[in-house]
């Protein structure tokens, strides 16, 4: 008997191999790619929904149900963008890669034991690297090598941290953890290990001491690569991992009170926030903006994370589909822009929605949501992460998140005057979008932000609140 | 001489001579690693510097098993970390090799198309 949750590893496995030996063809990989990853987004949809009301479905195991629906949500649009963005005449590569990345990712959320997590986190990051790297471009190579580099430290000492917790606990499951836990010994050797895994899991999700990676690979991506990695892939290996880290992180100490690390990493958060707003105002280039905007959103995940409490994380599960939803909009925008001017430079153009009006207005509610405007569903996640932060009594940082969300309305108010809107330039006057395939993942994600902003008690009931229920 | 055999008797006074001599090995030959990416300009010098760094992590984890009486589930792990390990030194080798036939050296410093 195979458990449910194996089905989401094997199946896109088993389809890689298939499209592995699809190289000659044309558009097989790319249907076959497309119709495997639909049909498990439907079916890890329906299973959330049938267990919804069980007595067992809570916490941890919502958490990677739900990461669950994000990645084939994610991946469903980004293999449907580049089955029409794809030049290669490799296709069958690219999208066994694109398969292996999206089975690599559910075995991250479905692992229950830090070895495994270790395993499926170097499955993704070598297809990372892959991806990157494919088209064979100098630049595509060096943002691959700093990601590279960067990746492998921060998995040797995960490594590292593992072989300390198979020391302490004698072996490696997070249910042995728990035990250990409430067996209650040692605390203090749990606190310092957590946090050895944690420094880990922050280099793979790019805060802000640790991200220099960033940029560099998501601008030298092409556009469904980048929409990929800013979108599900940091998110998974990095943040998600950090998020259970947080949550054993305040199950050993009892909360907020005296939870040091936690604190610790709230602040590399409030740091990354700041750092990731105040960058992003002075790039040159539209997917450079994103990638420090995406460094930005990250703190305010991790903030709420570490924080730990039921509203704060609810905060930080909402905000990590929210950003999953409007970053790879916005990348899958620039990818558009790219295709249609050759160049994502911001300086070089304007008055784009004179000749592009629906990569203007899909982008622009994109901006919006990530800045946090009410009918979107960006606010409530904010909203939810600062009140928590104010609630649990720390009121400065809860101002700078705050006043860290009006600078991300500045600089993507910046991006949408000087890109989109005001007098069009004479380089832009033959350019036209025409291409449905392009427009597709555009528009389904601009009906989520605002169908999720709009129906926010439909998403608190069925998606946070069972996922709470054991924290209160 | 004499300062080494009073540390091993200092070790097995304490119980757990083993235990604190491999996982101190363990973390040292990791900081040598982290040493030898940190002082070389090769891209070479800085995968094996990781290679380094991830046989201290598997010492370490040899360690920790015969630590926590374990030894069995550990020579599993280790047999799957080493093929994992293969995996990404061979995808870091083709990386070097790409740089090298683009750009013409292999200096992590002058590898600078990407700024700002």
């Amino acid at each position: 008997m195979i458990a449910p949750e194996n089905i989401f590893v094997i199946i896109p496995l088993a389809a890689a191999i298939v499209c592995a030996f699809l190289n000659k063809k044309k558009s097989a990989p790319a249907i076959l790619a497309n119709a495997v990853i639909a049909a498990c987004l439907l079916f890890c949809v329906i299973s959330f929904f049938e267990r919804l009301g069980d007595d067992w479905f809570y916490g941890e195991v919502v958490l990677s149900s739900f990461m669950l629906i994000i990645i084939y949500l994610i991946a469903a649009a980004v293999a449907f963008f580049a089955a029409f963005a794809a030049t290669t005449k490799r296709r069958g590569s690219y999208f066994a890669i694109m398969l292996v990345i999206t089975a690599g990712m559910a075995g991250v959320v479905c692992a229950k034991d830090f070895f495994t997590l270790y395993v499926y986190i170097e499955v993704v990051s070598v297809c990372s690297y892959a991806l990157i790297s494919f088209y064979n471009r100098p630049k595509s190579t060096e943002g691959a090598m700093r990601y590279f580099y960067l990746s492998s430290i921060a998995s040797a000492i995960l490594l590292f941290s593992i072989s300390m917790l198979f020391m302490h606990t004698g072996a490696t499951s997070y249910d042995a953890l728990v035990q250990k836990i409430l067996a209650q010994n040692d605390g203090a050797a749990l606190n310092i290990i957590l946090a050895v895994m944690a420094l880990a899991f922050m280099i793979k999700s790019g805060l802000f001491p640790f991200h220099s990676w960033t940029p560099d690979a998501y601008e030298s991506a092409t556009s469904p690569v980048s929409a990929l990695l800013a979108g599900i892939v940091t998110k998974v290996v990095g943040t998600y991992a950090l998020v259970v880290v947080c949550m054993l992180l305040s199950i050993i100490n009892f909360g907020i009170e005296n939870n040091p690390i936690g604190r610790a990493v709230m602040w590399f958060g409030l740091a990354s926030i700041i750092f990731g707003a105040l960058n992003a105002q002075e790039q040159k280039d539209f997917k450079r903006m994103l990638a420090y905007s995406s460094i930005s959103q990250m703190g305010y995940i991790t903030i709420a994370a570490a924080l730990a409490t039921p509203l704060a994380m609810a905060g930080a599960v909402f905000h990590m589909f929210n950003h999953a939803a409007f970053k790879s909009l916005l990348f899958f925008c620039a990818g558009n822009v790219k295709r249609a001017t050759g160049s994502t430079e911001i300086d070089s153009m304007s008055g784009l929605q004179t000749k592009m009006p629906h990569t203007a207005w899909t982008a622009t509610i994109a901006m919006l949501s990530t800045a946090g405007l009410p009918p979107f569903s960006g606010f409530w996640s904010k909203f939810f992460i600062i009140a928590a932060l104010w609630q649990a009594g720390f009121y400065g940082m809860a101002s700078a998140a705050l006043f860290a969300s009006v600078l991300t309305l500045a600089y993507f108010l910046k991006l949408q005057r000087g890109m989109f809107f005001g007098k069009p330039s004479e380089n832009i006057s033959d350019i036209e979008e025409k291409n449905f395939g392009f427009l597709t993942p555009c528009f389904v994600f601009s009906f989520i932000i605002i169908a999720a902003g709009l129906y926010f008690p439909f998403i608190y009931d069925n998606f946070l609140s069972p996922f709470i229920r054991v924290l209160q | 001489m004499n300062s080494v055999s009073g540390f091993f008797a200092y070790l097995s006074a304490c119980g757990l001579e083993n235990l604190q001599f491999n996982y101190f090995a363990a973390v040292m030959m990791f900081f040598i690693g982290v040493y030898t990416m940190a002082a070389s300009r090769n891209l070479i010098r800085l995968l094996i510097g990781l290679e380094i760094s991830s046989k201290g992590c598997m010492l370490a984890f040899i360690a920790a098993g015969s630590a926590a009486g374990n030894i069995q589930l550990v020579q599993a792990l280790l047999i799957l970390m080493i093929s994992v390990e293969a995996v990404v030194v061979s995808s870091g080798l083709i990386l070097i090799i790409r740089a090298f036939r683009q750009q013409g050296n292999i200096d992590p410093t002058k590898l600078s198309g990407l700024k700002g």
